[in-house]
């Protein structure tokens, strides 16, 4: 119930906002085709719900969206807890992957495309490379900065290798693996529309490319509220999730959301 | 004692015991021929110094370093890795945080594999000894440091040990709680006779519990005197300001006080 009125101060924020932006326009006198009126925008949302054509958007970057985060997401957890448990594997594999992340991904949305081509697959590929990476980090990191002396207490009572892993490490991480999942659920939805920008035949990021060929600014604006809705859902689900489950660090979960925001 | 047990169940032995730790500023010699004997049921405190390697000697009576040279044999037999009969507590309480309290207090079953059912009814009995029956269900981070040090004590004693390893067990809790722990670990010790290796640097504490006190010295750590101990059991609280635990304190405190050789 608090919480439920703790929005309402940000909402209020909200309307102040658009009722100032709603004037500010009819005083102005601004072309539609520089900024629309918020109704305009709300019309445009109407409109393309009600002819389906939004549907078929959202639904094409959820997907792109969701399956490079979950490909991504199932990755960088596997060969994060590999690295973190292996020097072997450390030696090889290490290096390059730093490597790897040095490069700013999206730069690379144009060559993923012409493997991929311009369908979904290219956004997913895009994703999971894009949220594989703080994932990936924050597994090994968190793995790696276990208190050695919970370690030695488990060994001392004959604790196993796996034993170790899957009941001392494995939860010990899990503060730092949400970090990593709450970072890639935001940047999924980043590489999802830079995907469609770049060229894509659907998808939100598509819907804003074409709009702005089309002068359809309001269009623009409401395919960008939808994006905001889209990754404020995602954040707060994860969120959600993570203090769910890693129940017993309840305050260092509210701490990351800060630092996220 | 009776054929089944091998020759002296329980003891503790430790022959020209020698560490060298490897450093990247070089070695560093933790321990230099210690030849130390805890015999069955007896109870013996290592009382030094922080850095005089007494930690040192215990993570080997638990099989989590292996000595340089030398050999430390439990019940007859060379401690090689963490041996199922022993049980161990540290300075913290090392619970882990995802697990209840009961279910921490029956880890070492679970690393053994054994019945479960068995080990969580033992494990309840131990709680209750503790006077934390009513805490089974809670997770560590709900109970007090001295609440949560007495799951540790109850956790150690769950296989049932003939020796007990106990690390400063006492140092990080107030006055008041470490004395009651004091009485409760010299009642069970009474009840069970188990073998106990302590450690310690607080000479009271070391009077208070020991049939025998072994202070040791600083780096190179060495057994610079083997005091016996001869105040009648059980001691309580005013056992503390009669004479000979007195005279016992200011014995132990001349190896600490004055002009270091």
């Amino acid at each position: 119930m608090k919480r439920l009125l703790d929005l309402i101060y940000p909402a209020i924020t909200l309307a102040v906002v658009l009722a100032a932006w709603h004037y500010a326009v009819i005083l102005l006198d601004m072309p539609d085709y520089v900024l629309p009126d918020p109704l305009a925008v709300w019309r445009a949302l109407v409109a393309g719900f009600q002819d389906g054509t939004l549907w078929r958007h959202i639904g094409y970057t959820l997907y792109a969206t969701l399956a490079g985060y979950a490909i991504g997401s199932v990755l960088a957890l596997g060969l994060g807890a590999l690295l973190a448990e292996s020097r072997t594997f450390e030696k090889f594999v290490y290096p390059v992957l730093v490597a790897i992340q040095a490069t700013p991904k999206v730069a690379l949305a144009p060559l993923i495309l012409v493997w991929f081509g311009f369908g979904i697959a290219s956004k997913v590929v895009l994703v999971v490379l894009i949220c594989f990476f703080p994932l990936f980090v924050n597994t090994i990191v968190g793995i790696r900065r276990v208190d050695p002396d919970l370690i030695d207490a488990c060994k001392a009572f004959s604790a196993s290798r796996w034993y170790l892993f899957r009941h001392v490490k494995l939860p010990a991480a899990a503060g730092d693996i949400f970090a990593g999942l709450q970072i890639g659920i935001s940047l999924a939805l980043i590489g999802t529309v830079v995907g469609e920008l770049v060229s894509s035949e659907a998808g939100l990021g598509y819907l804003i490319g074409s709009s702005a060929v089309n002068m359809n600014v309001s269009t623009m604006f409401a395919a960008v509220a939808l994006l905001a809705v889209i990754g404020i859902a995602g954040t707060e689900a994860v969120r959600l999730l993570h203090r769910r489950v890693v129940f017993w660090e309840a305050e260092r979960a509210e701490r990351t959301r800060t630092t996220q925001a | 004692m009776t054929a089944g047990t091998s020759a002296g169940a329980g003891t503790l032995q430790a022959q020209g015991l020698s560490l060298v730790y490897r450093t990247r500023r070089g070695a560093i010699e933790a321990l230099r021929e210690v030849d130390l004997h805890i015999g069955a049921g007896e109870f013996v405190t290592l009382l030094g110094p922080s850095g005089c390697g007494k930690s040192t000697l215990l993570k080997i009576a638990a099989g989590l370093l292996a000595p340089t040279s030398g050999e430390m044999r439990i019940g007859g037999e060379p401690v090689r890795e963490p041996r199922p009969d022993i049980g161990i507590a540290f300075q913290k309480p090392t619970l882990l945080p995802w697990k209840t309290v009961l279910a921490n207090v029956v880890m070492p079953a679970e690393t053994l594999g054994q019945d479960m059912d068995r080990a969580r009814a033992r494990g309840r009995e131990l709680l209750a000894l503790m006077g934390l029956e009513a805490f089974a269900g809670n997770y560590p981070n709900e109970l007090s440091g001295g609440m949560q040090q007495r799951v540790g004590l109850a956790r150690m004693l769950l296989r049932d040990p003939r020796l007990l390893l106990m690390d400063e067990p006492f140092s990080a809790l107030d006055a008041l709680t470490r004395e009651t722990l004091m009485l409760e670990l010299q009642r069970v010790w009474m009840r069970d006779q188990k073998s106990v290796m302590f450690i310690t640097h607080s000479i009271a504490e070391a009077v208070f519990l020991s049939d025998r006190v072994l202070v040791m010295s600083a780096r190179p750590g060495r057994i610079a005197e083997d005091y016996r101990i001869d105040l009648p059991r059980p001691r309580t609280l005013d056992t503390m300001t009669q004479p000979a635990f007195v005279q016992a304190c200011a014995h132990l405190r001349q190896h600490f006080v004055g002009p270091t050789p």
